[in-house]
C-alpha cells in the first residue's frame, strides 16, 4: 500500500548472504522477513504481508523452483514480484526461473562493488512494479462494482409490467459487459393502444448505456405527444444529434399496435428487421428499415417513412438487436441469415414464454456460448379485442364509445392480457 | 481490417480488405483525421476486398462519412461487395452514400 514501508522476504540457506544483502538494501526504508529455503518462505507468506521476494535457486527442503511453482498456483499471490539470484551462471536455470514467473535475475558471482548497486536497483524497479500493479487491480475492482450498479439500475429502467391491451409480451435481456446499450419498452396509450420501442446504441459499456437510459424518458415524452412512430424517431433524431459525437448513433424500430383497428403502425430507424409472423398465412415478412440510423444526418436530410400493418387475431412480431441477428457461429455464419426466420417459425404454435427460452437455447448453442454483444429479445403475441372501444382521456371518467374497428371473425376474445418483464 | 491509403492531391483512396467491425472503428477513424490533416478532403473507399460487414463496421463508415462531410470533404464507395451492399440497403444508407462501380469514375466524379 502506498505510505506503508514495503517488506522484502530474502530467501537463501546461507546466513552470510542474507545478511550481505540487507546490509545492501539498507537505509531505503524497506522491511525484512528472512527465510531459509523454500518451505519457510512459503509459511512467511502465508502469515505476512510480503512485497518482493529474493530468491536463491539452490536450497534444501524446498529449492527456488519448485518454491515459485507453489507461490504462482496460488492466485493471491500472482502480484508478488520475485529477483532470483544463484551461483549457477548456466543460461538453462536462469530462463527456467524466469519461465516459471520470476521478475527478474542476478547472479551471485559478479564482483560485489557491481552488486551493491545493481541489487538496489533491481529491488526498486520491482518494488514500483508491483504498486503500479496493486493500483490498477484496485481501480479495476472499483470500476467492476461501478458497472454491477450501473447494471441493476439498467435492469430498474426496464419495463417490468408489460400488461398491455391486445398484446402478450415476453422479453429477454442479456448485456455484454454487465451495462448495454440496447434498451426496450411498452407505453400504453390513448384508446387501448400499445407503443413499443426497441433500441441499440452503438458501443459498449457506460456511455452507450447512459445514452440508452436517456432514451426512455425522451421515448415515453414524444410518443405521448405525438403517437406516430415517424415523429417520435425525428424528435430522437434532433436529440441524439447534439448529444451524442460522430462515433456513437442509434438505430431503432417504433411500433404502435391499435386492438381495436388491428393495425400495427411502425418506423424503423436502421435498426435490425422485426420478424412478423402471420398467422393465417404463415408468413414471415422483415419489417425493414424506413429509415437511416438516429444522430448521424440533420433532420433536412435524415429520411424516413412511417408503415401500416393489419394485424390478424394470434399473429406475432419478434423484435430484436444486432446481438442477436448478427450473433456468428464459430463458422463464422450469421444467426440472423436463416436460423433465425426458421426458430421463429418453429415457434408459431407454441406459448411465447417458451418461444423465448427456446430461442436463447438455439442461440446459445449456435454461438458455442459466445457472445461479443449484448443480447436482447421481445416476443409478442397479438391478440384482438372485440366490443366497444373505451376512450380514456386525462381526468375524466371513462366514456364508452361505439365499436368503429372491424370485426375479427375467429379471432379469441380475452379478458386480460398477460405480460412479462 | 486491413487498410492502405494512397493520396492523389487533394484525394485520399483508402484501400480497405478483411472484415470491417467494430475492432475496425479506431484504424479506419486513424486514415482519415490522418488524410485530413494532411490536406485530403476527398475520400475514396475501396471496398472490394472487405469480406464482410457487420452494423458496427457500418456505424464506423459512417460515422467517418459525417466527419469528411462535417469538413466540406466528399467520401464516396467504391468497388461494393454485395453483402456490404445489402447491409446499406436494409439500413437506407445507400441513399446517403455515393456508391459506383470504378475507381474510375470515382476519380473522374471528383470536383462535380
Amino acid at each position: 500500500m502506498a505510505g506503508e514501508s514495503p517488506i522484502i522476504l530474502i530467501t537463501d540457506d546461507t546466513k552470510v548472504n542474507r545478511a550481505w544483502m540487507k546490509r545492501c538494501l539498507r537505509n531505503r526504508g524497506y522491511q525484512f522477513l528472512e527465510a531459509e529455503n523454500g518451505q519457510e518462505a512459503l509459511e512467511k507468506i502465508r502469515m505476512h504481508r510480503v512485497d518482493l521476494v529474493i530468491l536463491d535457486l539452490v536450497m534444501p527442503v524446498l529449492d527456488g523452483f519448485t518454491f515459485l511453482e507453489k507461490l504462482y498456483a496460488d492466485p493471491l499471490h500472482t502480484s508478488i514480484p520475485v529477483i532470483v539470484n544463484s551461483s549457477l551462471a548456466d543460461l538453462t536455470s536462469i530462463q527456467k526461473a524466469l519461465a516459471l514467473g520470476s521478475y527478474d535475475y542476478f547472479v551471485k558471482t559478479l564482483p560485489k562493488e557491481y552488486l551493491q548497486f545493481i541489487l538496489p536497483l533491481k529491488v526498486r524497479n520491482a518494488i514500483h512494479a508491483k504498486r503500479l500493479l496493486d493500483d490498477i487491480c484496485e481501480k479495476q475492482a472499483v470500476l467492476e462494482r461501478e458497472i454491477q450498479a450501473a447494471g441493476r439500475y439498467q435492469r430498474f429502467l426496464l419495463p417490468k409490467d408489460l400488461h398491455t391491451a391486445g398484446m402478450e409480451v415476453e422479453a429477454f435481456f442479456h448485456p455484454y459487459i454487465g451495462v448495454g446499450g440496447d434498451f426496450f419498452d411498452f407505453i400504453p396509450l390513448t384508446e387501448d393502444k400499445t407503443a413499443c420501442l426497441i433500441a441499440d446504441v452503438s458501443g459498449h459499456g457506460v456511455l452507450s448505456a447512459m445514452v440508452a437510459a436517456i432514451l426512455k424518458p425522451l421515448f415515453h415524452q414524444y410518443v405521448k405527444d405525438t403517437e406516430s412512430p415517424l415523429h417520435t424517431l425525428r424528435r430522437l433524431n434532433q436529440d441524439f444529434l447534439t448529444l451524442t459525437d460522430d462515433a456513437h448513433y442509434i438505430t431503432a424500430f417504433v411500433g404502435v399496435y391499435d386492438p381495436y383497428r388491428h393495425t400495427l403502425c411502425y418506423a424503423n430507424a436502421g435498426h435490425p428487421p422485426p420478424l412478423y409472423l402471420h398467422q393465417a398465412t404463415d408468413a414471415i415478412e422483415a419489417l425493414k428499415a424506413t429509415g437511416v440510423f438516429l444522430g448521424l444526418f440533420e433532420d433536412a436530410e435524415w429520411m424516413a417513412e412511417e408503415k401500416v400493418l393489419s394485424v390478424g387475431p394470434g399473429d406475432r412480431l419478434l423484435l430484436v438487436t444486432d446481438g442477436v441477428s448478427e450473433a456468428q457461429s464459430e463458422a463464422g455464419t450469421c444467426f440472423g441469415t436463416d436460423d433465425l426466420h426458421k426458430v421463429w417459425r418453429d415457434m408459431a404454435d407454441v406459448g411465447i414464454e417458451e418461444t423465448s427460452q427456446h430461442l436463447w437455447q438455439h442461440l446459445r448453442t449456435f454461438t458455442g456460448d459466445r457472445f461479443t454483444d449484448d443480447v436482447t429479445f421481445v416476443v409478442i403475441r397479438f391478440q384482438a379485442i372485440s366490443g366497444p372501444r373505451v376512450l380514456r382521456l386525462p381526468n375524466d371518467p371513462a366514456q364508452v364509445l361505439p365499436s368503429s374497428g372491424r370485426e375479427s371473425p375467429g379471432a379469441t376474445f380475452l379478458p386480460s392480457c398477460r405480460g412479462r418483464g | 481490417m486491413q487498410a492502405s491509403s494512397l493520396m492523389q492531391g487533394t484525394t485520399a483512396v483508402l484501400t480497405l480488405s478483411g472484415p470491417i467491425e467494430f475492432s475496425s472503428r479506431t484504424t479506419l477513424r486513424a486514415m482519415v483525421d490522418d488524410g485530413l490533416v494532411k490536406g485530403q478532403h476527398d475520400f475514396i473507399l475501396d471496398l472490394q476486398a472487405v469480406t464482410f460487414i457487420d452494423s458496427s463496421g457500418l456505424g464506423a463508415l459512417v460515422a467517418c462519412f459525417s466527419t469528411v462531410r462535417k469538413q466540406g470533404g466528399s467520401m464516396k464507395l467504391v468497388r461494393v461487395p454485395k453483402q456490404v451492399y445489402s447491409l446499406m440497403e436494409l439500413t437506407k444508407l445507400t441513399h446517403f452514400f455515393d456508391i459506383l462501380d470504378s475507381l474510375e469514375a470515382a476519380m473522374q466524379s471528383d470536383g462535380q
